[in-house]
């Protein structure tokens, strides 16, 4: 009985490893049934183009939190932090995704992620944004209140260009290059000058977005440490 | 017989673990694009399985738009410009082709994709800036005629004086009353209502780059970039305003 229970638990531990090494590989999303087929299949395609994602190197800050600038290391990442896919309108007509830190390690999609029409690379950046917010041992990585005043590189006001709302004092900014606006702008970056199969239009994509995320990033220090990393001067 | 039985029960447990992998979604590494396929109503669009009745109407309508211009083509444009409506329908924008097939266009080829641009939904944000990103790319190709590039030029500051899409949802309508959440996502979505645009004036300044570092510098070109960049300063769409600005004290020019 004692030597059946040690196959047995040796089994176990077989079949695990030999699927924890397929996992880094793979992404093992479990949709709750009311999801939409035409978006899980729009975010089965948008993981697997992440997926295929090709580089030689990385920036320190990108190495620091996601590793390598490749699929593996992207869908790796991933699969660590999201398990389930739920649909919600995360309270925001706007919204592309969420992420409610009562529940674990689950996603929450609204029907914007297939019915606006992003650019690949912004739909993926929002989804590793709200990822980065399963992080329960990190503080769900909480945003940061923006400054007051809030400006941009221009002096002008930081506000929502429709509704003209100012962001000062609003809970969506980072002081860290690591939370999520931080970390998405990493990726972001990384993706558009050092993707090696990506073609043109999606670097410039990732850059054009990097540079827009950049702005969330109000502590000084992080900000240059991003900036360093970037290897972009602080006119940009 | 107790080793028979223990090789038994570790296989049946293997085979378990195997069945337990294969009944999850993988998604594969491979991405090799679908093959090309010719527009039809049967073709799958992705994010269009629950359309309601007016979109499944519109996006009928577009087709139809898409097909007559696509007709208006010869043979090797026609094929260019189905890659391109492949590309819109599988929302894959890493498609290889985009930087061989894409790359060089020609002068009918680019008025077709003017035409398509005109009759693309302004909610389409990537499908519009995509088409800029195609143009202004290669406006700025070594092979491209003066002619050619004014017409260009003509677009793109066409695209820079559109008056601001107020919604992604749709673009005549002001954004709804913001919430917590809108302010938590409004960058992302600011910058793709601004998408075209934006793409225009990167990818003028990406050219402008081109055609000062050429031997000798394409100076004709680079200085109308540069009035192109000079006139979207008085756009009334602030974040394009405040985008030109940007670029135009970045080259000194400002």
């Amino acid at each position: 009985m004692k030597s059946l229970s040690v196959i047995v638990l040796v089994a176990a531990i077989i079949s695990q490893s030999a699927f924890a090494q397929a996992g880094r590989k793979k992404v093992d999303l479990k949709f709750d049934p009311n999801v939409q087929p035409s978006l899980k299949t729009q975010m089965l395609e948008d993981l697997k183009f992440m997926g295929s994602i090709q580089s030689t190197s990385a920036t320190p800050l990108h190495t620091r939190v996601f590793g390598a600038v490749n699929g593996e290391a992207y869908l790796s990442w991933f699969s660590k932090r999201v398990f389930k896919v739920g649909v919600s309108d995360c309270g925001s007509p706007t919204a592309v995704a969420c992420v409610m830190p009562i529940y674990a390690n689950k996603i929450w999609m609204t029907k914007n992620y297939t019915q606006f029409d992003h650019p690949q690379i912004a739909r993926l950046s929002v989804v590793y944004h709200e990822a980065r917010h399963t992080e329960r041992e990190n503080g769900n990585w909480s945003h940061a209140t923006c400054p007051t005043p809030f400006k941009n590189a221009q002096g002008q006001d930081m506000r929502s260009i429709w509704t003209g709302a100012l962001l000062q004092g609003q809970a969506a900014c980072d002081i860290t290059p690591f939370g999520s606006y931080g970390s998405a702008t990493i990726l972001l970056r990384n993706v558009g000058t050092k993707c090696s199969n990506c073609n043109e239009k999606v670097r410039a994509d990732a850059n054009l977005y990097a540079m827009d995320q950049l702005q969330r990033v109000t502590d000084k220090n992080a900000l240059a440490q991003m900036k360093a990393d970037f290897g972009i001067n602080s006119r940009r | 017989m107790k080793k028979i039985v223990a090789t038994t029960v570790l296989l049946g447990i293997a085979g378990i673990g195997v069945w337990v992998f294969k009944t999850r979604t993988p998604v594969s590494l491979s991405a090799d694009p679908a093959p090309l396929e010719p527009l039809s109503s049967a073709t799958p669009d992705i994010g269009s399985a629950e359309a309601t009745p007016a979109e499944a109407e519109e996006s009928k309508t577009a087709e139809t738009q898409s097909n007559s211009i696509q007709r208006s083509l010869k043979a090797p444009d026609q094929r260019k410009f189905l890659i391109l409506e492949e590309i819109f329908r599988t929302k894959n924008d890493n498609d290889p082709r985009f930087d061989t097939d894409l790359k060089e266009l020609s002068p009918d080829l680019k008025r077709a994709l003017r035409e398509k641009y005109a009759a693309t939904a302004p909610e389409k944000r990537n499908e519009r800036g995509t088409v800029v990103f195609l143009i202004a790319r290669s406006m700025c190709l070594p092979s491209s005629e003066q002619a050619q590039q004014v017409q260009d030029l003509e677009f793109l500051k066409s695209v820079l004086q559109e008056k601001p899409c107020l919604s992604l949802k749709d673009c005549s309508k002001d954004a709804p009353a913001p919430t917590e959440e809108e302010v938590h996502v409004a960058g992302i979505t600011e910058t793709t209502a601004n998408y075209p645009q934006l793409t225009a004036l990167r990818q003028s300044l990406e050219c402008y780059r081109k055609a000062m570092g050429q031997t000798p510098p394409q100076k004709w070109l680079a200085d109308q970039i540069i009035e192109l960049l000079q006139s979207a300063r008085g756009s009334r769409n602030q974040k394009v305003a405040d985008e030109a600005q940007m670029i135009l004290r970045y080259l000194g020019k400002s």
